[in-house]
């Protein structure tokens, strides 16, 4: 997909053609040679003691990555880098008359923010264009006939996805007429059908982004794919012929096939870590069954039919042959953000369906509801790293309600017995992902940061105050505040020996006075 | 009865030596940080740091040996072999840098999860308070999730480390948690 970030194989690829260009090998404000710092705001190459001057204004004005050393550039910071270059930012900057070498000055100036908007906008435009691909066509004569082969390369990928999509566009004629026989015999199971179709298909999307460049909503005129691609259609139209299809199509076909193969293992890959997911994978297959069931009992007419037909629920029997099942071609225009909403759409299912499977399935939060009330940071830390948004995300008004009356009830915690209880709480439900009462540790301490809006300086002794002194009373004098108790003790066990010692020292007077006298 | 003599004067009278870590991510400040607190004057254009630099600076008694590593992402990988003994991590934040905190949260996470600096102290430096767009330390005490750290010391400081404001009071603190937990 586009967020994903690029690998190092694309960041040093698209290094290595800007740097081919010659106005790139130099320094864009002295001129040094070879530099290998960027500035990303404005598409520029530096030299590093430039840089040093950059990095001191901020990165409201000028953000500076290393060309070599920094591994994490998104796909947007070099679509700047492509769109931009050493050559473009200087004609602007002399086309309107920005000649000083002050950096503080140039940019500050209303000419450089100029430059920044544009650069920005451009390489929104390109990144909305291009998508993940690695080399584009940013209109620069000095980059473009550099990497002639390599579009040759995309060209070759871009033909096989049109041709994959002329044959999908081809067939909805017969998936049509089979999703409305559905329709008209089970009405109630079909909403459920559509939607878990949309699913799989906004996963096959993904898949499919994932290993192929995107469809160009403005095609560039392609030297091979694009004739190519424009006979085919047109040998289609012309002939209607049966037997010049159907070879197209099983070549196709088996085409297709391994772009599924391939997007089967980058599935596999991609969803590995999220186990809601590959649980709702799992799950579905079951689900047809028992729809296919229920359609056999209410109409076994019709479900003979369609079992005649071969047309089924696609899923029902084989999960990996996806693309002939007749709602594979369905709908693939809609792109649907696949990890949120199919992890709550199987959250959902499994809760409302059977609640064993869904405590059965969920091998974390079983573990965690039997692990003893122990609270220790780093397993606190580790559940709660994958989703650091949680705390935020959850803090509406439900939970402010549920995280209230928590408070009342443990209201009455002095030790650190207590708090242990409550933190250990907290983690439970926090991997329980769904139901988000986790705020309620983080929420109380985030009222009191709230309340220290304005201060220069927090510490967490201000912030845990109390829960620190419940649980360190008696065990050890670490706290600020007790060191300053046990200093003021040591000032008065001074004082009561000052005035212990005075007072003997006038009995030995009277004593010595009355014995003289 | 002379040696546990010599031992208390030394506690009082020696310097202390304290091993001290300043990381973040790459054009925080840190170097510039480092250089305000050794040569205690403005500095401006630090160059990227390839690599390390490391200097010792006396304060209060307590003689810090600061290491500040360079903060771009391949650099980022060698900062583990330098958390051997460390007894107070300072942590440097760019607080005008409003799109990376997220990415600075994460890798304060990673050092917090380290076996080697589960002791360490955490002193955060929301540095840069004095460009336009800077964030309270309120704010970036929030979004770096602070307040979920129970069970370790933490303390954030605003700093405006060209000036020099904010960087000694951070030191302030730093010493009185070693002090502490000398005792």
């Amino acid at each position: 997909m586009a967020a994903e970030n690029p690998t190092s194989k694309d960041i040093q690829l698209i290094f290595k053609r800007l740097k081919h260009c010659a106005t790139n090998k130099a320094c864009f404000d002295c001129g040094h040679q070879n530099p290998t710092w960027a500035s990303v705001t404005y598409g520029v190459f530096l030299c590093i003691d430039c840089s040093a001057v950059h990095r001191s204004l901020g990165v409201h004005l000028t953000f500076i990555r290393s060309t070599q050393l920094d591994t994490s550039w998104t796909w947007i910071q070099l679509r700047h880098m492509q769109c931009g270059g050493n050559a473009k930012a200087t004609a602007f900057f002399r086309q309107h008359n920005l000649n000083t070498t002050d950096a503080m000055a140039k940019y500050n100036s209303r000419v450089a923010n100029m430059y920044r908007e544009k650069l920005a906008s451009l390489a929104q435009k390109a990144h909305k264009q291009y998508g993940t691909q690695v080399l584009i066509d940013t209109g620069n004569p000095a980059h473009d006939h550099a990497h002639t082969p390599e579009k040759k390369d995309v060209d070759f990928f871009h033909e096989i996805t049109t041709s994959v999509t002329s044959i999908t566009a081809n067939e909805p004629i017969t998936t049509n007429g089979t999703t409305k026989t559905t329709n008209g015999a089970t009405p109630s199971p079909t909403v459920e059908y559509d939607v878990t179709d949309k699913l799989s298909q906004a996963e096959k999307d993904v898949s499919r982004l994932s290993i192929s460049p995107p469809k160009h909503p403005e095609p560039r005129i392609s030297t091979i794919g694009g004739r190519k691609t424009g006979k085919k259609s047109a040998a289609k139209k012309g002939k209607l012929g049966a037997t010049k299809v159907t070879t197209d199509f099983s070549a196709l076909e088996s085409q297709v096939n391994k772009a599924e193969k391939l997007a089967k293992t980058e599935e596999v890959k991609a969803f590995e870590e999220t186990g809601a997911i590959s649980g709702n994978l799992a799950y579905k297959p079951k689900n047809f069954k028992k729809e296919e069931e229920k359609l056999r009992h209410s109409d076994p007419k019709k479900a003979a039919q369609l079992e005649r037909l071969g047309m089924g629920f696609g899923y029902g029997k084989e999960p990996s042959h996806l693309s002939h099942s007749a709602s594979a071609g369905l709908s693939t225009v809609e792109q649907v953000n696949p990890t949120s909403s199919s992890r709550q759409k199987s959250v959902l299912d499994r809760y409302g369906d059977n609640t064993d499977g869904y405590f059965d399935s969920g091998s974390g939060s079983g573990s965690i509801h039997d692990s003893p009330p122990s609270y220790s940071l780093d397993e606190f830390l580790e559940t709660e790293k994958p989703k650091p948004k949680d705390f935020y995300t959850r803090s509406d008004d439900s939970t402010y309600r549920s995280n209230a009356r928590k408070d009342y009830s443990s209201s009455s915690r002095g030790n650190g017995d207590e708090a242990q209880k409550k933190f250990a709480n907290a983690k439970a439900i926090s991997s329980d992902q769904f139901f988000g009462n986790s705020a309620d540790a983080s929420y109380d301490t985030k009222v009191k940061l709230d309340r220290m809006s304005g201060a220069s300086a927090i510490s967490s002794a201000d912030l845990f105050g109390e829960e620190q002194r419940s649980g360190q009373r008696g065990a050890s004098l670490q706290s600020p505040e007790m060191y300053q108790l046990r200093e003021g003790i040591g000032r008065m066990t001074e004082k009561i020996s000052n005035v212990a010692s005075g007072v003997l020292s006038t009995i030995q007077d009277r004593y010595n006075s009355g014995y003289n006298g | 009865m002379g040696n546990t003599l010599v031992n208390l004067f030394k506690r009082w009278f020696g310097k202390q030596d304290i091993r001290i870590l300043m990381v973040g991510l790459d054009a925080a400040g840190k170097t510039t940080i480092l250089y305000q607190l050794k040569l205690n004057e403005p500095i401006s254009n630090t160059m990227p740091t390839i690599g390390f630099n490391v200097e010792s600076v006396e304060y209060k008694n307590i003689n810090f040996t600061v290491w500040d590593i360079g903060g771009q992402d391949k650099i980022r990988a060698l900062w583990r072999l330098y958390f051997q003994q460390t007894e107070g991590l300072i942590f440097v934040v760019d607080s005008n840098d409003s799109d990376r905190i997220q990415e600075a949260k994460s890798e304060l996470f990673c050092l917090l999860k380290e076996e080697e600096l589960r002791r360490s102290v955490l002193l955060v430096f929301a540095n840069k308070q004095d460009l336009p767009l800077s964030m309270g330390t309120t704010q970036l005490a929030e979004k770096l999730g602070l307040h979920t750290l129970c069970g370790r010391k933490w303390y954030i400081q605003a700093t405006c480390a060209t000036k020099g404001t904010g960087i000694y009071e951070g030191l302030d603190w730093l010493s009185k948690q070693i002090r502490n937990r000398n005792y």
